[in-house]
């Protein structure tokens, strides 16, 4: 398998595999959050139906379009507790790996030295839930940068503090 | 004494009203037609509803002057001496703190909108290597203030890159030499040569869309003449309603359209790479061409990113080769951060590589896509056949056979070779120094990464992949991705190679 390596003195087997890093799941506060966020388009969506009710008298519509509703709704739920279980992140000495997806489980590892630059970001909704996002930002575009969500502001903070330093501790060396 | 800017602080206090001015813009924007429309309807119908409207109209300015003011609060920046970092915080409703480090601001410079000359406000921009998106805009700053601003984060911002200025400076000096060397010319002759092997439908999608503005111009002015369109056209088909004439009649527009779509490709090619002359200088390349327009770019090899390759049988056989190169797009090259060079000799193409790339190409190890990648293409090709079929059995139900049979002679002639062959041309190769992806059956691109200038890696699995242990694998540069699909888990201990040759590395990539 390394002959191709062979006059490079790298033996493959010994660099540091990304795929046995253990990852930090997030808050499970972000799971609540997007629960209360589907709750509001339920209701939303469940006031609509009423008024539809009002001005149609298609026979089996509304129980059907019901049924329909709440299955979608059981089903983006059940997806985001999935999801909730596979977010989780990870810093090495050299770059942070973040992973998350569970029908398309995505990993994406960013070299500190490749960090543009960090911010960390709240919605309102996530402040209510107190938590918020680490966001970090390479210059390969958009499927390059990474968004931590669910942490605790604390830790978020921290993070970036830890990234930032080792940011600069990369350019220093 | 504090350092300036050590503490979080406002911007100018005009930029209240610069903020309040630019959201009511925006809401005009949105809402402007409907109150407009209310306030003209309204004064006809009766006086108390518009006198509610007003009311309500107000409400919401002043909502949109207490957000306003908000978000001037809540808007603050500092500089960290410390981490040697520049922070802004913002937002009322999503908040959001970002800390750009010294080292990563390309440039800081003004910019004025006409609101902001009325209020007399700057908008100081910290431009990063992302996107324009990524840029820090601080919108309302005054003159002094903007100045200071800019004079403190540049002296910050070139004391790290003291040594890469004064490598500009001795570049400048080079290029007024005479050290230039040719590397590329493209003569009549092989702008002709490209212009017979490019992509004809191109040229063929162009007349299209030339008829297609043509026949909207016109059509309006037609609809008298529309009844006598459509005899002619029952003429035509009873006039050659032999179906051997029909084809032969097809046939000949084919042909017509193919030949006109290969003169329409050669005059775009004559126009746009007229006069083409690649020059290489000691420190760049620099690419000069067109006709109309005439286009010069100065090529560093630092800036480079990736490199795409571009033939097909017929330019190689004539030995042409179009090299495309995306370089890190920062705010000097806006308009076009993608670079073609055709009609380059493979000898050509072999000095341009060896000059813009830092290392030398050596032979690694070469990854092919699982087969079920073969399987999914031809799946997904086939659809659009199965629903011809489905369409076909409700419409014209009595020709079902003869549909079925074209139907697979295209599915079995055309489909599965073709993607069998395109199946058979993709593989990745990854060297010691490269990231090299090949891919095309008839136009054949090469594309080529440095792994130094790798940015990040994403590795993607759909559940359904995971007992086969197959994953999908994206390489994000500043000039765009790479990414190879369906691939073992083998190259996985590849992905390790490229995270460790990034985080070794202490170049700068752009």
């Amino acid at each position: 398998m390394n002959t191709t390596f062979t006059n490079t003195q790298i033996d493959l087997d010994s660099l540091p595999d990304y795929q046995e890093i253990h990852y930090t799941g997030v808050s499970v506060k972000r799971f609540y959050k997007v629960l209360c966020i589907q709750l509001i388009f339920f209701i939303a969506v469940t006031v609509g139906l009423f008024f539809l009710r009002e001005v149609t008298d298609v026979p089996y519509l509304i129980p059907g379009l019901g049924a329909g509703i709440i299955l979608f709704f059981l089903s983006a739920a059940g997806y985001q507790y999935k999801l909730q279980q596979t977010l989780g992140y990870a810093i090495r000495e050299r770059d942070i790996a973040y992973r998350r997806g569970f029908i398309f489980e995505k990993t994406t590892v960013i070299p500190f030295n490749r960090i543009q630059h960090i911010s960390t970001s709240a919605s309102a909704l996530d402040r209510i839930f107190k938590i918020s996002s680490l966001n970090i930002f390479t210059a390969g575009g958009s499927g390059s940068d990474i968004d931590i969500p669910g942490l605790t502001p604390e830790l978020a903070a921290r993070l970036k503090v830890k990234v930032a330093n080792h940011i600069i501790d990369e350019d220093d060396a | 004494m504090h350092k300036p800017f050590s503490q979080p602080q406002t911007q100018s206090k005009l930029g209240i009203i610069f903020i309040f001015l630019g959201q009511s813009v925006k809401f005009v924007r949105i809402f402007g037609a409907a109150v407009i429309y209310f306030f003209l309807k309204g004064f006809e119908a009766n006086s108390e509803l518009v006198s509610i409207a007003l009311s309500v109209l107000i409400g919401v300015l002043l909502l949109l002057l207490g957000f306003s003011y908000l978000s001037f609060q809540r808007f603050r920046f500092y500089i960290d001496y410390d981490n040697r970092e520049f922070i802004l915080q913002k937002g009322v409703f999503n908040t959001e703190v970002i800390s750009l480090p010294f080292s990563k601001i390309q440039q800081v410079y003004f910019r004025r909108s006409l609101l902001q000359r009325l209020i007399g406000v700057y908008s100081v921009i910290l431009d990063t290597a992302g996107s324009s998106a990524q840029e820090i805009n601080i919108k309302a700053l005054s003159e002094s203030e903007a100045k200071d601003l800019q004079q403190i984060l540049m002296e910050e911002v070139t004391a790290q890159k003291q040594q890469e200025t004064n490598d500009v400076e001795t570049t400048a000096d080079q290029e007024s030499g005479e050290d230039s060397v040719a590397v590329h010319k493209l003569s009549v002759l092989a702008l002709l040569k490209l212009g017979l092997t490019s992509n004809y439908f191109r040229g063929v999608w162009l007349i299209l869309i030339f008829l297609g503005s043509l026949y909207q111009q016109f059509g309006e002015f037609e609809l008298i003449e529309e009844s006598q369109y459509r005899e002619g056209i029952r003429g035509y088909f009873e006039a050659y309603s032999k179906p051997v004439e029909l084809l032969v009649l097809t046939a000949l527009v084919f042909v017509a359209m193919f030949i006109l779509g290969i003169f329409i490709s050669s005059i775009e090619i004559f126009i746009k790479y007229f006069d083409l002359a690649l020059k290489q200088t000691k420190d760049s390349l620099e690419l000069e061409m067109g006709l109309k327009t005439n286009t010069k770019v100065s090529l560093k090899p630092r800036r480079v990113q990736l490199m795409r390759i571009v033939t097909n049988p017929m330019q190689k056989r004539l030995n042409l080769n179009e090299a495309q190169i995306a370089i890190a797009s920062s705010r000097d090259d806006l308009q076009k951060s993608q670079i073609s060079i055709p009609g380059m000799e493979r000898m050509q193409l072999e000095r341009v590589k060896k000059f813009l790339f830092t290392y030398r190409m050596r032979p690694g190890r070469v990854f092919k896509p699982a087969y079920i990648l073969y399987l999914r293409l031809i799946i997904i090709a086939g659809l659009p056949l199965v629903l011809t079929a489905i369409v076909g059995s409700v419409v014209v139900p009595n020709y079902m056979v003869e549909i079925g049979l074209v139907l697979l002679v295209i599915y079995a002639g055309l489909v599965l070779p073709y993607q069998f062959f395109w199946y058979k041309a993709l593989s990745l190769e990854i060297t010691p120094e490269f990231v090299i992806k090949r891919k095309g059956v008839w136009t054949q691109k090469t594309e080529i990464l440095e792994l130094y200038k790798l940015q990040s890696v994403s590795v993607t699995q759909p559940f359904w992949y995971k007992r086969r242990g197959l994953y999908n694998y994206t390489f994000h540069t500043a000039g765009g991705d790479i990414s190879f699909p369906v691939t073992t888990s083998k190259m996985q201990r590849y992905i390790n190679y490229a995270l460790y040759r990034v985080e070794i590395d202490k170049k700068a990539w752009m």
